[in-house]
């Protein structure tokens, strides 16, 4: 039966995740990073022409900007950039409604697993208001967008488990989780397998084996294409043997052979074991701060004692799923950890779900205590600290999402690369060439920008022009159009009249050049100075 | 009297233990040679301005008399076969190996502390007499070596008296003892509060050097700056920041993985772990059995107390300093053991033997590791500068 409560109790916990993940999602991030731009234009290609910017028809993999891309956001981004435009709010808009959407998904899960509404209703409010999964759904990211599949594939499949006939759905969005992000593809079978083994004797097997066919016939393109296409290049690039502190420190750029691999196995499990590391759960974990303690972590911090009670309760308490929401956690860590990244948010995010269905368990158990305490000084205390830390950790989390991220990550998202853009495109006219030095950061010029798709994405570049066009490579230098990707010297670009230079102060040095040369000098939020943007007189 | 009775197989036995603990020592100076700790001043005779350092061969001695303090402590605890477990973990694993081989001034302080320690259960198993004895002569010298086991000892007894661990009057004439014979120590003090003054800042570095102050108020700017100054005065004043920061460190000094990878590095550059990972699963296991069936649970709280000296060092996580807290790690991990083994139930016989295959595999991959690569590694990091500080 409909309880409209419980209706309005959900429809008010959407409404509030919505919020914060539809306020001022065109501005923060401060800027669309490298990725989204891609992710924009290769939709807007697919639209305009049915290829990729590289010409290839409907792809499955997308070859852009040094990368392999999974298609599934990108061909979920061609509605929306038809409909909105090629612009900021059109490239996130997709990764926001399927961040709310979300919500009603672990509200379901939590309700499949558990049966329990009262943990439904936690989990879902601990989704709406979660740093985690509220930083991922304020920028395209196709880490999201595979939980999101994940989510939906696991609640058709553990109804599958406990006797109905969803195997289509379980297998249609469980290969879809797989197409979406990199992760889930090491993931989902670990995770389909394992299941299925533990719950042997409780499963119709004739359903199982229709749902096994369909998930293998459906994801065959993608085996295809790891083990013998550019996946399987993407896979060794990203890969554990890669990673600088692994070559660096520890087999010391190969100093000894012996023993390197059963240093790797070791290495390896350090990396695994990082992911329960309290500063990455609760205290740094998103990287939005400069600071290590004022940082956000992908947990709350007042999540940490509902975590630990939760943790308590799965030990405790025999019930039915518990041991796959343990396995959802374990070998949800195991593709992240393989990767040349010491903690990775965006490659662990799978494992949220999981997470708050433990801290779901938890608070229940937690005010079943507090409700049980008989000493009346000591419930208040409690009470009282509690809701101090909460206040807390969402006040310190809104200004971390408001202002300080923003102010202090800007760089990190590309900031001012647009202005850049959009100052070359409105002045292309005036000059014989526009050179963009690719190379960019404040500290040091660390950081690699890719110019030439700013360029096409905010001059919504015609796609078709922009295959067929022939690009020149040549002494290191990409050139299309008027434009050039190249370092800047500015001792010999000095000289070359009539070329607009637009590059970091490192390459273009303030001292070096004359006022009446510089046209505009282009800032971060934080006050820093970015681009200038230089013509020689 | 029945403790000097030792039989003659744990008398052979302790013997093997040191023998092969000090063929450890003995490879890791060899590989690691010259490369050591920056050595630590005895308090009171830093107080005194006679500075005076523990020597490597005295390190060396006390780390193989804390392997025989171990292993007498471990009989009293457990039966003959299973006591032997515990001085084992102890030799086997790198940690208090490898800190002995680079001079670490916390293998002495460990030593006292298992005195201590040693003293107390003779004092409870009715030899009350020498038990003191060892008990005062191990405060004593405890409260004369280190200025943090100054602040440390006097917690320590609070934590026994409070959970009432052992006789109460016991604790107190002990304590009396200590105090009469710290006498000239607390003169020093008195007669030198400048030097007193300067070893605090030199040991204690819990807030220094990480910009804490500078960090809060360019967050409380950028707040003010759009107008939120209200919020960030309420979420980000130094009090949460400090008590955040003093949470995240007692959290980092309690994670196993501080313990079982190499996440925090011996010595700041090692690659070995403190303690070899496939002892992982029988610690975890160890903690659920201390925390359901053990009354040693409250010796396990108040040992927490140990981990002091690590948070008030300038790192998030102190190996040197911590290895204190490492013979409570191995008693946990030795009963986790000895649990598993008991146990008839096949996953945990599993568990026991997947510890013991992954911890003799670790040991020779770790070994040949430190002999391969550790001093290059070491190069690396610190350059030709031989004295970690």
């Amino acid at each position: 039966m409909i309880n409209f409560r419980n209706i309005i109790l959900l429809t008010s916990i959407i409404i509030l995740g919505a919020l914060l993940r539809f306020n001022n999602l065109t501005n923060n991030p401060p800027s669309l990073n490298i990725d989204e731009v891609a992710y924009g234009y290769s939709a807007y290609s697919i639209l305009k022409t049915g290829k990729d910017e590289n010409g290839q028809f409907m792809p499955i993999a997308f070859r852009s900007i040094g990368d392999y891309k999974s298609p599934v956001l990108i061909y979920l981004l061609v509605p929306s950039i038809a409909l909105f435009g090629l612009n900021e709010f059109g490239v996130r808009f997709v990764t926001a409604l399927f961040g709310v959407l979300s919500i009603p998904l672990i509200f379901l899960l939590i309700k499949t697993l558990t049966n329990d509404s009262k943990a439904s209703f936690i989990g879902a409010a601990l989704l709406a208001i979660s740093p985690w999964h509220i930083y991922y759904s304020r920028f395209a990211s196709d880490h999201l967008i595979g939980t999101f599949f994940l989510l939906l594939g696991f609640i058709f499949f553990y109804r599958l488990i406990q006797g109905f006939k969803d195997y289509l759905p379980a297998a249609l969005f469980l290969a879809v989780s797989m197409y979406s992000y990199h992760s889930h593809r090491l993931f989902v079978p670990l995770f389909i397998g394992s299941t299925l083994v533990l719950n042997r004797k409780g499963i119709k097997p004739s359903s199982i084996k229709t749902f096994l066919i369909i998930i293998i016939m459906l994801i065959l393109p993608l085996i295809f294409l790891t083990l013998f296409g550019p996946l399987n290049t993407r896979a060794q690039m990203v890969f554990l043997v890669q990673d600088i502190d692994y070559t660096r420190y520890v087999i010391l750029d190969h100093i000894e052979k012996s023993g390197e691999y059963f240093l790797l196995i070791f290495f390896w499990i350090k990396r695994f074991l990082n992911y329960f590391q309290v500063d990455f759960l609760f205290f740094n974990g998103l990287n939005m701060t400069n600071s290590n303690i004022l940082g956000l972590g992908v947990l709350h911090l007042f999540e940490l004692p509902l975590l630990i009670f939760g943790i308590i309760h799965l030990i405790r308490k025999k019930f039915q799923f518990r041991i796959l929401i343990i396995l959802w956690i374990l070998l949800g860590l195991i593709p992240a950890s393989l990767t040349n990244n010491e903690q990775s948010a965006g490659r662990s995010l799978l494992i949220l779900p999981a997470l708050i269905m433990v801290i779901s368990l938890g608070t229940i158990y937690f005010l079943q205590i507090i409700r049980n305490l008989t000493n009346l000084f000591v419930k208040t205390t409690i009470l009282c600290l509690f809701t101090f830390l909460i206040i807390t950790s969402l006040i310190h989390a809104f200004l971390v999402f408001s202002v300080y991220f923003p102010y202090q990550q800007g760089e990190a998202f590309m900031e001012g690369t647009k202005e850049t853009v959009l100052y070359a495109l409105e002045n292309k006219d005036n000059y014989r060439e526009i050179v963009f030095d690719p190379y960019r950061g404040i500290k040091a010029q660390n950081i690699v920008s890719i110019p030439y798709m700013y360029l096409l994405f905010y001059s919504k570049y015609d796609p078709a022009k922009f295959q067929s066009e022939k690009k020149e490579n040549q002494d290191g230098a990409f050139k299309f159009d008027k434009f050039a990707i190249r370092r800047i010297d500015w001792r010999e670009d000095r000289y070359q009249k009539g070329v607009l230079f637009i590059g970091s102060p490192w390459s273009l040095p303030e001292k070096d050049i004359k006022d009446s040369e510089i046209l505009q000098k282009i800032y971060l939020s934080s006050g820093d100075l970015a681009f200038l943007i230089v013509s020689p007189k | 009297m029945e403790i000097v009775k030792v039989d003659k197989f744990l008398f052979f036995f302790n013997l093997c233990l040191i023998s092969i603990h000090s063929l450890f020592i003995a490879f890791l100076i060899r590989t690691l040679y010259p490369i050591h700790l920056m050595g630590e001043n005895l308090f009171y005779a830093d107080l005194l301005a006679k500075p005076v350092v523990i020597p490597l061969w005295l390190a060396f001695i006390f780390s193989n008399i804390n392997v025989v303090i171990l292993s007498i402590l471990s009989q009293f605890i457990w039966n003959k076969r299973q006591g032997l477990i515990l001085p084992i973990l102890y030799i086997f694993n790198p940690w208090s190996t490898y800190l002995t081989s680079l001079n670490s001034f916390y293998i002495y302080l460990t030593s006292l502390i298992l005195t201590m320690i040693f003293g107390l259960i003779l004092v409870k198993s009715d030899y009350r007499k020498i038990g003191s004895i060892v008990f005062v002569l191990g405060g004593v010298l405890l409260l004369y070596s280190s200025f943090v086991m100054f602040i440390m000892t006097p917690l320590i007894i609070m934590g026994v008296l409070i959970l009432k661990l052992f006789n109460k009057n016991d604790i107190k004439n002990l304590s009396f003892w200590i105090i009469l014979f710290s006498i000239p120590l607390f003169i020093a003090i008195f007669k030198n509060p400048v030097g007193w003054a300067n070893i605090y800042r030199n040991e204690v570095n819990i807030y220094n050097g990480s910009g804490h102050l500078s960090d809060i108020n360019n967050f409380q700017g950028q707040a003010q700056a759009v107008g939120f100054k209200f919020f960030s005065k309420i979420a980000e004043n130094r009090y949460i920041y400090f008590v955040k920061y003093t949470s995240l460190k007692i959290i980092k000094n309690l994670t196993p993985s501080t313990y079982f990878t190499p996440q925090e590095k011996l010595a700041n550059f090692s690659f070995s772990p403190p303690i070899f990972l496939g002892f992982l699963l029988p610690f975890l296991y160890g903690v659920y059995s201390l925390f359901k069936y053990s009354p040693a649970i409250k010796f396990f709280g108040v040992s927490l107390i140990l981990i002091i000296p690590s948070l008030l060092s300038k790192q998030f996580v102190d190996l040197n300093r911590l290895v204190i807290f490492s013979f409570v790690i191995f008693y946990v991990i030795s009963y986790g053991l000895i649990r598993l083994y008991q146990n008839k139930k096949l996953s945990q016989r599993i568990i026991f033997l997947l510890a013991v295959v992954l911890v003799i595999f670790q040991f020779f991959v770790t070994f040949s590791d430190i002999y391969l690569r550790e001093y290059p590694r070491f190069e690396r990091t610190f350059g030709i500068n031989f004295e970690i500080r």
